[in-house]
């Protein structure tokens, strides 16, 4: 690592151009930020590997970015003048829709990146409207023109319609082939707008985002607005007063690039001894530690979750694991929160807070794969506010938790925004999705044959397999977004499943009452298919209160028995006993009932 | 007390192979050198010389395969060699299996002459058209014939029958049963059909050409066996396995209550024990060819050689035991290092699958537990 005394560019303000990359899953934003990266010399031929930003093999392996990453490019323009380019690469994802948020808020512009083949998607347009809604130049750009499918016109068309934006500039490129990045490169130089600040004034810089690194600790992302954040300088984060040493300064280029200060309009990032990112939290203003009366940049936010589910491990066993790989990603990931719980069926585990359910399926895989724990995850809950007749709310995240009926006034959920854009011929059935699950249109529009719809639901209802569900029916060709809108009453209850009599608590669930009948069966049935029979019969019901609104029995086993068990089969038959005491000890006994992972996970997964 | 052993020597031919059989059974595509296989035999036996020296042999069993078709006089020298090391007497049970064939009943008589005093003969069936549909080559006449023969050389017969054959209802098996009882043979094995991985069978069944009985009318056949043998005066002494009082086979007993035994020959599993150590685990090479190979080169064909663990010796105790009509003896158990969970057995005993002898020594399935013993077995062994 080479260090330098600043950036070459410092403090000319008017050679610095801050941008994001916004576009829908697999529409080459990715693909394009690495054509950057190499077209400008950032890294050589042999140092690229497909989507250098994405660093998580998950990340490259679903195409989504989870953290935001940023690259400072130099780029010589056809005027022969250099520009440092700073990208900033945002999650995508409506879960971290705060994140992205903040990620264009350190920036004075966007490139929107559209398929020109497959067109706007849902996606795209909630992260358009958040750029405009940080005041950003837009650019335009067409990508995949050279795929025969592509219809750049078509899209142009569909642009203008459904967000809004003058198309009459678009560019159209290949990042695939580096077709039109040229092109692309001197437009940012045009048309986005440099950065603003004052080097003589106050430090104050944007808190972008932060990351455990193993070699640097936690490093911090930061934009500056005025001022300067310089080595050695002691700074303090207003949202806590905290305050810090800065260590070491430095950009990425990709690479890492040591600097003694980061000016005005400058995005790069710090390390200064800080513990846990948890301390760091996005959106935070970053100031000098002697700094009075410096007021706060706006929106920010504490990170919430909205989302809670259990997190077990299926083998009891592993639980001191799963206590490490959560504190371990948890050291990565503030937006994450957990608590210690004991669950009757599943023994020890955590409750654990996510952003949405992209962000708790991305969770429950890193355990599963970086730290080889098999989960069992109890079914996702939002946030209810229970009003109670002595006139407290509590926030409730377990269905356990609930109180008795008599002691509920009302009982509050959370609604979304939910927007989904969707070919014509599937519109009918994506209808009827939105209807079952209590949703209320608030919008529908055509743009060419596909239709944009608006839609207020529960987000309960959407929480289970409402985007599975909509991928299905739509063969894939649905997009989907949402964003948390506010709390309404509802007549909502909890369900208990219970099997040989017994209430199992991972199993209880806070449904409309309208739907509790359905769903109470559905699961009962798959249970029934799910629980292997035993030496006696299992009831097996689901009930509101006292009252059963579902019922099934498992009939006992009535024949197992091997007919030859000589001296030749003793070792097999033992080995047998062996896996099924094993496989014993994955399941959870309830009462006299023993009951398999997979049935937990089953009936939670129910198809509704 | 002298400790017991028992010694099992697989002949791993048949003339041919019957489509249900999943044992280590191959037809031989030429004539087998008889005079090789016994010096293989010897060599396996000597290599586990110090298991068997001086000690008192309850049993020894010809297993197969179809061991009939060895010469008897391969028989008698295998017989010679083993006492040698160890004490073969009079009551040492001496079985070997047989198949009906007009070849192997002539033999019957210079069997019975080297010393084997059990016949236990593969019937099957007393059905023509079942036979053949089991591969058999024998016929129900012809099995007959054996079987009065064979009551001639030798102290006592056992028979084995297939039941619950595809078709085959209530009425038919009472028939056939009933039949085969009254050739008074001193032991039979009756085996509900199981359709076995990686067997013709189990082909025909997956591609639906054969079916068969279902849950209820097997239950109702497996009780009505024990029905029409306890008429007969033959007691259940394991799941499938009946006997006139004093019959019941010694061998079998030996592996159902873990005793120690030697397996010589392809395939087989021995669980033998040293003065003061612990009991373990061998088990023989499968392939009859790499079997004979690694003999030659290492003077056995051992490819799984391990002590067991208590809780390993616990658990085949349950897996053999339970099968008994003796059932499981808690204190043996106990000595094991085992302790079973008593709520579970009274829960089992209160739904009426378990019984509890007298004594309190032992529990044991009862006529409804039997039919869901496996069942039983993976809940004791909690």
């Amino acid at each position: 690592m080479d260090s330098q005394k600043s950036s070459d560019n410092m403090h000319n303000l008017s050679k610095i151009r801050n941008f994001s990359i916004i576009a829908h899953i697999d529409h080459g934003k990715s693909t394009l930020a690495d054509r950057l990266i190499q077209i400008t010399g950032g890294l050589e031929q042999r140092e690229m590997k497909d989507q250098v930003l994405d660093s998580m093999e998950l990340e490259r392996e679903r195409g989504i970015t989870i953290k935001a990453q940023s690259v400072s490019l130099k780029y010589k323009s056809n005027k022969n003048e250099e520009f440092t380019l700073n990208i900033i690469d945002t999650p995508g994802h409506v879960d971290f829709a705060y994140e992205v948020n903040r990620s264009l808020a350190a920036c004075e512009g966007s490139i929107l990146v559209v398929d020109a083949s497959q067109g706007v998607e849902a996606q795209t347009l909630a992260n358009v409207y958040q750029s405009i809604a940080n005041n950003h130049e837009i650019l335009v750009v067409l990508n995949k023109v050279d795929l025969p499918a592509a219809d750049p016109e078509r899209v142009k068309a569909q642009i203008e319609d459904v967000i809004g934006l003058d198309t009459s500039d678009a560019i159209e490129i290949s990042a695939k082939t580096g077709f039109g990045i040229n092109d692309l490169l001197e437009k940012v130089t045009e048309k986005l707008p440099p950065p603003s600040g004052d080097v003589s004034q106050t430090t104050k810089a944007l808190l972008v985002d932060s990351w455990y690194d193993t070699y640097l600790g936690v490093v911090v992302l930061v934009r500056v607005y005025d001022g300067s954040i310089k080595k050695g300088q002691k700074i303090k984060l207003l949202s806590n007063a905290a305050t810090y040493q800065i260590e070491r300064i430095g950009v990425f280029q990709p690479k890492q690039k040591m600097l003694d200060e980061l000016g005005p309009g400058e995005i790069g990032f710090f390390t200064a001894s800080i513990k846990q990112v948890s301390d760091m939290r996005v959106g935070d203003t970053i100031t000098d530690a002697k700094a009075q009366d410096i007021a706060a940049l706006d929106g920010f936010k504490p990170s919430q979750p909205v989302v809670f589910c259990g997190l077990y491990p299926q083998d009891t066993s592993d639980f001191e694991g799963l206590r490490d790989a959560i504190e371990k990603l948890s050291l990565n990931d503030a937006s994450f929160q957990y608590e210690k719980e004991t669950s009757a069926a599943l023994g020890l585990g955590y409750r654990c807070g996510f952003l949405g359910l992209l962000h708790l399926e991305i969770i429950c895989e890193r355990i599963d794969r970086e730290y080889n724990i098999d989960l069992v995850t109890t079914a996702p809950s939002v946030i209810y506010k229970v009003h109670t007749t002595d006139s407290n709310v509590i926030e409730l995240h377990n269905p356990v938790d609930l109180p008795p009926q008599e002691r509920i006034a009302k009982i509050e959920e959370p609604w979304i925004d939910a927007s989904i854009i969707v070919p014509e011929e599937y519109l009918g059935a994506i209808l009827k999705l939105c209807e079952e699950r209590r949703g209320v249109q608030k919008e529908l529009n055509f743009s060419g044959n596909r239709a944009v719809i608006t839609y207020q639901i529960p987000l309960n209802e959407v929480v289970f397999d409402f985007y599975d569900k909509l991928k299905s029916i739509s063969k894939g060709y649905a997009s989907f977004d949402y964003s948390i809108a506010n709390y309404d009453a509802s007549d909502l209850v909890k369900m208990q499943i219970l099997v040989n009599e017994e209430s199992v608590d991972a199993l209880a669930m806070i449904v409309h009452r309208s739907v509790a009948e359905n769903r109470g069966r559905i699961i009962i049935e798959k249970l029934k298919d799910l629980i292997p029979r035993h030496l006696f019969k299992i009831p097996l019901q689901a009930a509101i209160g006292g009252k059963v609104i579902a019922r099934e029995t498992i009939s006992a086993v009535r024949k197992d028995v091997t007919a030859k068990c000589y001296g030749g089969d003793v070792t097999r038959k033992r080995k047998l006993l062996e896996k099924q005491k094993k496989g014993k000890k994955k399941m959870r006994k309830y009462g006299k009932v023993e009951i398999p992972q997979e049935a937990f996970i089953a009936a939670l997964k129910a198809d509704y | 007390m002298m400790s017991e052993l028992s010694i099992y020597i697989h002949w791993p031919y048949c003339l041919s192979k019957c489509p249900y059989c999943d044992f280590n059974s191959h037809v031989a595509d030429k004539k087998i050198d008889q005079e090789e296989f016994l010096e293989l035999i010897k060599t396996e036996i000597d290599y586990h010389s110090k298991y068997i020296d001086n000690k008192k042999i309850s049993s020894i069993f010809f297993g197969g395969g179809t061991p009939s078709l060895m010469d008897p006089s391969i028989i008698e020298r295998i017989l010679t060699h083993l006492s040698g090391l160890c004490n073969i007497e009079n009551d040492t049970e001496i079985t070997m299996e047989a198949n009906p064939t007009s070849v192997e009943l002539q033999k019957f008589r210079d069997y019975s002459n080297t010393g084997i005093n059990r016949i236990s003969i593969g019937v099957q069936s007393l059905d023509n058209d079942d036979l053949k549909n089991l591969g058999r080559t024998h016929t129900a006449e012809l099995a007959i014939e054996a079987i009065g023969i064979a009551q001639k050389y030798f102290e006592s017969v056992s028979i084995d029958l297939i039941y619950a054959r595809p078709g085959q209802n209530e009425k038919a098996w009472k028939l056939e049963l009933e039949r085969a009882l009254s050739l008074q043979t001193q032991h039979l094995s009756l085996y509900q059909l199981t359709i076995e991985p990686n067997t013709i069978y189990e082909k025909l069944y997956k591609s639906g050409k054969i079916n068969l009985p279902n849950e209820s009318l097997s239950n109702e056949l497996y009780q009505i066996t024990e029905e029409i043998c306890h008429k007969f005066s033959l007691k259940k002494y394991e799941i499938s396995n009946f006997s006139k009082r004093g019959f019941e086979c010694k061998h079998n007993l030996n592996y159902w209550s873990c005793g120690e035994w030697i397996g010589i020959g392809p395939g087989a599993h021995s669980r033998v024990r040293e003065k003061n150590k612990k009991r373990r685990s061998l088990i023989n090479e499968y392939d009859p060819y790499n079997w004979g190979q690694r003999i030659r080169n290492y003077g056995h064909s051992m490819i799984e050689n391990s002590v067991l663990t208590d809780e390993e010796n616990q658990d085949e105790y349950i897996v053999m035991s339970m099968r008994t009509r003796a059932g499981l003896n808690i204190n043996k158990f106990e000595k094991l290092g085992g302790k079973l969970n008593m709520d579970n057995i009274n829960l089992l005993i209160s739904n009426g699958y378990l019984s509890r002898s007298k004594t309190e020594e032992n529990i044991k399935v009862t006529k409804k537990g039997s039919l869901v013993c496996d069942s039983i077995i993976s809940s004791l062994a909690d």
